[in-house]
């Protein structure tokens, strides 16, 4: 019995709940933050246009919070890409150890954020955590530093700590891309006599669009939300030198009451997310062509 | 394992594969070292061994802290959850799958662009629902939320699998008499077992590991779950830290488990979210 409403029925709850809980709310921010409003449920919103983005552009603050995305960007494409290239090599290549190899690479990845930030803020603890005790040992002293507590420092960790803890990820996306290279590949052009930088060149970097593509979109959209690390590791400081605007927005909103301020930041991260993601898309569609 | 490029991994690989494997595991080390030291020993001597085994940084961990209380709180969240998410996902994901019409794939696609909504963005208005719905310290409330914002990469999954789920099956079940309904959870839920378990395992994690919804939506510290829980250690005045380290690596346990119980299943659903997004 195939009832005409059954189909309909079984969508609406599921739907009903992710409309309301997630996509209500995102379309509310945008709305919003075209508004005002202290966050007392009685006084009203007032609509003050672009005001919100216009504060937020003169204030330095949210142009070091945006910039600090930048910062996880960079550490993402100069180290985070070729570290879990060469991770994503090494557990496809079959070498003995390779399958315990991945289990614990991509180990971090189930952790909680909280846990893996609460270790890395002792190991980088200024006085007797073990990095500074590393380097002190080595006598290299100088280079110990007030890791999570110098402005020119902080931000920087927290970039490490968040490859550290998605380099296993990113591995596993370039490893996709690795194994689906046919073997008839690599025998013919072992014939060749293609060389290796060539092989590399030609055939293992083309295979791989679909890889870098994933990678990419992932890592911008990914360094646009982080949040539970420098929440937890820095709280954003010292003096908001390590703030991203997701805890930008949490303490704008959260702590001072700043709605409309949060929710300009919460449409920025969005829109930076989606533009990149369309900008990716046609770049490797272009690729193809 | 198909050869590649890398057949031979040559000597700078090989060092770096080294390399890497103990920068992923020192922190992990450490911190179980760590837990079973005492003040002087971890900030004297952070890279050596403990002289002895302090396992009473365990039995206070467990018996002064709340971090017990925290990890049953989390696990029932999460199992929850997780039970809700399923059977929900299971008739959705069941229509798109099957049905035809337009409003089917837009209602996909509807779902698909949650990959694209980043959480953070919704907070704000998500806290005003949230109050006006009494949500606060409310397992209700935070269920739900578990729920709808799972629901993306969940369907994803689900219908990604039934699509390629036999119709004959379906069309068997009507014959016999089955509704839709009883067609989905007697003949279609119980071939898809597979992907169900990858997608549950997976909302699992991340319901288990959740931050930012415990510390918006719980202020009452018998709701506590682990994150916050832990997170309540930074900026307290801290007289011992090897409970504390216990106290990591307690409520690391559950999720450590059902990797290494379920790794394949854990590494597949984690990276095929992440590819959509």
């Amino acid at each position: 019995m195939k009832s005409k409403y059954a189909p309909f029925l079984m969508v609406l709850p599921l739907l009903a709940l992710y409309l309301l809980f997630v996509f209500y709310p995102v379309a509310n921010a945008v709305l919003s933050s075209f508004f005002s409003w202290n966050g007392i449920a009685s006084s009203p919103q007032v609509f003050v246009g672009l005001r919100n983005y216009i504060d937020l552009a003169k204030d330095p603050r949210y142009f070091r919070a945006f910039a600090n995305s930048g910062r996880f960007i960079i550490g993402s494409l100069l180290f985070l890409m070729p570290l879990s290239f060469a991770l994503g090599g090494i557990i496809v290549s079959g070498v003995r150890g390779s399958r315990v190899m991945k289990a614990a690479y991509f180990l971090p990845v189930v952790l909680s954020l909280t846990a893996i930030s609460l270790m890395w803020r002792s190991i980088l603890y200024p006085n007797g955590g073990p990095l500074n005790a590393l380097l002190e040992g080595m006598n290299l002293d100088r280079l110990a530093q007030n890791w999570l507590g110098d402005v020119r420092f902080a931000i920087w960790a927290v970039v490490f700590v968040n490859m550290w803890t998605y380099a296993g990820l990113n591995m596993l996306i370039f490893a996709a891309g690795l194994v689906s290279i046919p073997q008839e590949i690599w025998d013919s052009v072992a014939i060749d006599g293609a060389g290796k930088v060539a092989r590399f060149w030609y055939i293992t970097l083309p295979s791989l669009k679909e890889s870098f593509k994933a990678f990419l979109v992932l890592a911008v959209s990914g360094s646009l939300k982080v949040f539970d690390i420098v929440f937890i590791m820095t709280g954003g400081g010292p003096n908001g030198s390590s703030d991203t605007p997701a805890t930008l927005l949490y303490f704008q909103a959260f702590r001072f009451n700043r709605f409309g301020i949060g929710n300009a930041i919460g449409t920025l991260i969005l829109l930076f997310g989606l533009a990149w993601a369309l900008l990716v898309n046609r770049a490797v569609r272009k690729l193809e062509a | 394992m198909k050869a590649t490029s890398f057949r031979n991994l040559g000597v700078g690989l090989t060092v770096f594969a080294v390399f890497w494997l103990f920068v992923t595991l020192y922190p992990l080390s450490f911190t179980i070292v760590s837990s079973f030291k005492d003040n002087t020993e971890i900030f004297s001597s952070p890279m050596s061994l403990p002289s002895v085994l302090r396992i009473e940084n365990y039995t206070r961990a467990l018996l002064q802290a709340t971090i017990l209380r925290n990890i049953a709180n989390s696990l029932f969240l999460s199992v929850i959850s997780v039970a809700l998410l399923l059977f929900l996902v299971s008739i959705c994901s069941y229509v798109l799958a099957r049905e035809k019409a337009k409003w089917a794939v837009v209602v996909y696609l509807v779902f698909l662009s949650g990959f694209l909504l980043p959480v953070h963005s919704a907070l704000i208005p998500l806290t005003k629902l949230v109050s006006a719905l009494g949500g606060y310290n409310n397992y209700a409330m935070l269920i739900i939320l578990f729920v709808s914002y799972n629901a993306p990469l969940s369907v994803f999954l689900v219908t990604g699998y039934m699509k390629t789920v036999s119709k004959e099956l379906d069309e068997a079940a009507f014959l016999d008499g089955c509704g839709y309904f009883q067609t989905v959870i007697y003949v279609i839920l119980p071939v898809s077992a597979p992907i169900f378990a990858t997608a549950g395992i997976v909302a699992f994690l991340f319901i288990y590991n959740d931050l930012i919804f415990s510390i918006l939506f719980l202020s009452k510290k018998t709701l506590y779950t682990v994150s916050i829980g832990l997170s309540a250690f930074v900026g307290e005045r801290i007289v011992e830290y090897g409970p504390i380290f216990a106290s990591i690596v307690l409520s690391s346990l559950p999720m450590v488990a059902i990797y290494l119980l379920f790794q394949e299943k854990v590494q597949k659903g984690i990276t095929e979210g992440a590819i959509k997004g």
